[in-house]
């Protein structure tokens, strides 16, 4: 990967179910706004046909490949997983941009995701939860203006508690 | 004490595999699907590959009910251990009838309802752990013990 690419990267995880919508919303912003980036996309479903011709469409990246991708972008978009949100915290330069799976556009099984988005929005601000209308525009308003990613290098602990507890488990019932 | 790690891939595998403090300190093996996450956290661990997809599909869920069988019967774990997704089911059910004790741990985006998989392995298991203290109202004895992300 060439050093001073600039790139927008878009995850959509490895669920096999497709996320269209979020694609041809994008794929309209980098047409609209004549996107001078290339827009570098991870699905493992892909049936939609970009129109906007700097793109290149994995089904998955190898996880080093991927966290390059995650510190050299300028945004990262993601359909919300709260791990890649965490990757996204951990490397990207500005917070990232996440839109929910939902079951009625068969993104997903059900609509966790969108329960998760509402729950974890109240946790942080670090990540902008696109909000299901207008797309488009919420897009492009940030791609033109991102917001800084503020918890990044202030790096999140370790599941210390969890581990203790789990320890604890394990040397009693042995 | 050996540990059995069941796994779906992407985030129920990261979420698991940040517990790695604890599950390293024991002989333990894998039970995950192929693909560059798992070849990569997975690299020098020992791993059986399951059928996939499994959400929802009662094909596979056959396929690795006769996996589970055959794979713990030969390991022996002591005890099996998931995150989700639905690949857990068949290897708790098979566990429970060969005798392993049964950690799930309810995914990390689990916040207003309990999962599937939750639901169904809930009246097996010795511990239901959730990630946030909210999720313990769906399941009648869950604990809250961390969580393995933020």
């Amino acid at each position: 990967m060439g050093k001073n690419i600039a790139l927008i990267f878009v995850s959509a995880g490895t669920t096999k179910f497709n996320f269209n919508r979020l694609l041809k919303s994008l794929d309209r912003v980098a047409l609209e706004l004549n996107l001078k980036e290339k827009l570098i996309i991870q699905t493992r479903t892909n049936s939609y046909s970009f129109n906007f011709r700097n793109i290149e469409i994995k089904k998955e990246f190898s996880v080093k490949i991927m966290i390059k991708l995650l510190k050299k972008a300028r945004v990262v978009i993601a359909h919300a997983s709260p791990v890649i949100i965490f990757l996204a915290f951990k490397y990207s330069k500005n917070k990232p941009l996440v839109l929910p799976r939902l079951k009625r556009f068969n993104e997903h099984v059900n609509d966790h995701q969108h329960e998760f988005s509402q729950f974890f929005k109240k946790k942080t601000d670090n990540v902008i939860f696109l909000k299901q209308d207008n797309l488009q525009k919420q897009i492009r308003q940030y791609l033109l203006k991102p917001q800084r990613n503020k918890i990044r290098n202030n790096i999140i602990s370790e599941p210390e508690e969890l581990v203790a507890k789990l320890i604890k488990y394990t040397e009693r019932i042995k | 004490m050996k540990l059995c790690l069941v796994s779906s891939r992407g985030g129920h595998l990261y979420q698991l595999y940040r517990l790695k403090k604890w599950w390293n300190c024991y002989e333990h093996f894998w039970v995950t699907g192929k693909g560059e996450d798992t070849k990569y956290f997975l690299k020098n661990e020992k791993v059986f590959y399951a059928h996939f997809p499994e959400s929802r599909n009662i094909v596979n869920a056959l396929r690795n009910t006769f996996l589970a069988f055959k794979i713990l019967v030969k390991e022996k774990p002591d005890l099996i251990v998931s995150c989700g997704a639905g690949v857990a089911l068949p290897f708790f059910y098979a566990g429970k009838i060969i005798g392993c004790k049964l950690i799930f741990i309810e995914p990390y985006d689990f916040v207003a309802y309990p999962s599937l998989t939750g639901k169904l392995v809930a009246p097996i298991v010795n511990e239901l752990l959730v990630q946030h203290s909210s999720q313990k109202k769906f399941y009648k004895s869950s604990k809250y013990w961390g969580k393995t992300l933020l």
